[in-house]
């Protein structure tokens, strides 16, 4: 047998025990979405960087800078300081917040904050979580679909029905828990991969200096952050030149990336799960040094692929894959493999964790049987996580590129939901309707853009965030108070609890 | 130690990456002092 597959098989088997493990431990839903807040600060630091980091990472990015060299990393850049911010200001607030308004997920935390009887809150944040989530799962699927293709040397939708029926197997019966813990595990292999692979390939290839100058022969403008080079599989140069400088729209585009974190239901829901607000400053600082090393080696993998790769690649998002498959013992290989497997399930398992609680609690819960019992919401959970694995399915089979699926579904889900968040937990006078106003805007302002102003190369997420924050701003401004109910609970959870 | 890399490229490659971890470690060594 192939010792890629046998370390493979082994992985996918781990992964699935623990999911077991942990199946039989759930008993209630909020086990089941949240841990029942019990995740130590390691745990947290690390699940909530490889929820956050998908395929994006492995196969995405470095393929964005196979491509355009050295300016992508910009992206990089952007999403490092919005991970920071995240951290150094939403997680502690949102931990002791969703604690005092006692809230499991994002939607329960907007309908407990505002106080609002009326649903409408509740069930716009789930529509804005299925859609926006759907397209997101179904660049895993494409993602898991690329890499079993590559390894198993198989037919592409059998490779993403392959990939379906582990993550989804794996999600439905572990929940929280297994998919924190699973998480764990993956985050460091993703991190080890992304550390010992560009720094073997630089130290086969003679160092750093030999390894630029090698990339600056091919055309020294991929070593320029500042400029702009484009891929052509079809030309026999393969690398051009386009414009002499990045232009200012293009860089606060790949900057902007870093917005979405405040938004990212997937990655918020970590910061409520850990056992203390207090141990949020250990998982910050695991966590950002966590994203800066993966981030780095993300960069280096894409441009040690322009000169490493035996040939030019036609599809670039699988440079990782084929720097492995090349350049690697096969047991190595198969480990760092496993990786990119981990990248993809751990994204793809948190984010069927929300959109599935988005069914059950918003959808099933609140209207159509408000008396169901634990145990049936567990398994209607259960079965949201198959549902929204099959039409996500129908979407990865249907095309297109992971840093294009990614980057609108990021969009929609930052623009919709982070200026809301921020207002939220910053601004005493935020009201019901701005956040309501807020996440429509987010959501549509984002559609439309995409559909209609793409070929102002501005990224969409940039105007669906500001106006969106626009839009809460003057219809909260204008609205009127805050009970003083949500007064006092805002100013509860500005302080350090009292169990802390 | 440019390494053949512009300017452009390194500084803002490790700078604002250092300064993110160097901001976080602060926080965790502050929070240690008892002020989370």
């Amino acid at each position: 047998m192939d010792p890629v597959l046998i370390t493979f098989t082994i992985y996918i088997g781990g992964m699935l025990l623990i999911g077991y493990y942990y199946y039989r431990q759930n008993e209630n839903i909020s086990d089941y979405f949240l841990g029942g807040r019990s995740l130590n600060p390691f745990v947290t630091a690390l699940s909530a960087q490889a929820s956050d980091m998908s395929g994006w990472l492995l196969m995405g990015f470095p393929g964005a800078i196979y491509a355009g060299g050295f300016n992508g990393m910009w992206i990089g850049i952007g999403l490092a300081i919005g991970t920071y911010l995240n951290w150094q200001f939403t997680a502690q607030r949102l931990r002791r917040y969703t604690e005092v308004v006692d809230s499991i997920t994002i939607a329960d935390f907007f309908e407990n904050r505002f106080k609002d009887k009326s649903r409408a809150l509740r069930v716009v944040t789930a529509l804005a979580i299925l859609v926006f989530f759907t397209i997101y799962v179904s660049s895993g699927l494409v993602a898991g679909g690329l890499l079993f293709e590559n390894i198993l040397g198989i037919n592409y939708r059998l490779a993403v029905i392959l990939a379906v029926i582990v993550i989804g197997l794996y999600t439905f019966l572990g929940g929280f828990l297994a998919v924190s813990w699973t998480d764990f595990v993956q985050g460091t292999l993703m991190v080890l991969a992304l550390l010992i692979v560009p720094l073997t390939i630089i130290s086969l290839r003679g160092g750093f200096t030999e390894v630029f100058n090698q990339i600056a022969s091919i055309n020294p403008d991929l070593l320029d952050a500042s400029k702009t080079v484009s891929y052509s599989f079809a030309n026999d140069v393969k690398w051009i030149t386009t414009s002499e400088n990045l232009s200012f729209i293009s860089l606060i585009s790949l900057l902007g990336w870093g917005l979405g974190y405040f938004g990212m239901p997937h990655i918020l829901v970590r910061f409520m799960g850990i056992k203390s607000a207090k141990q949020i400053p250990i998982s910050q600082f695991v966590g950002v040094s966590w994203v800066v090393v993966s981030l780095l080696g993300a960069v280096f993998v894409g441009a040690l692929g322009i000169i490493a790769a035996p040939e030019a690649l036609q599809n670039t998002e699988t440079v990782f894959l084929v720097l492995l498959q090349k350049l690697f013992n096969p047991w190595v290989a198969g480990v760092f493999l496993a990786a990119v497997l981990a990248a993809i399930m751990s994204t793809i398992d948190s984010q069927l964790l929300v959109s599935s609680s988005a069914l059950a609690e918003d959808f099933y819960k609140s209207f159509i049987r408000p008396d169901a019992s634990q145990k049936e919401l567990l398994w209607i959970s259960r079965a949201a996580v198959l549902l929204i694995t099959l039409i996500a399915l129908f979407f990865a089979l249907s095309g297109g590129t992971i840093l294009d699926i990614v980057s609108y579904a990021w969009a929609g889900l930052g623009a919709s939901f982070g200026p809301a968040i921020l207002f939220s937990l910053f601004w005493k006078k935020t009201t019901r309707n701005g956040v309501l106003g807020g996440i429509i805007t987010g959501g549509l302002v984002v559609i439309i853009w995409k559909n209609l102003f793409a070929y102002t190369g501005l990224y969409e997420i940039i105007p669906g965030f500001f106006l969106s924050a626009l839009v809460i701003y003057i219809l909260s401004y204008f609205g009127k108070d805050p009970l003083p109910e949500v007064v006092k609970e805002f100013e509860t959870a500005m302080k350090p609890l009292e169990n802390e | 130690m440019d390494y053949n890399l512009p300017t452009v490229t390194w500084f803002w490659l490790l700078v604002p990456n250092l300064l993110i971890v160097l901001l976080s470690l602060l926080r965790f060594i502050k929070s240690k002092g008892g002020d989370s």
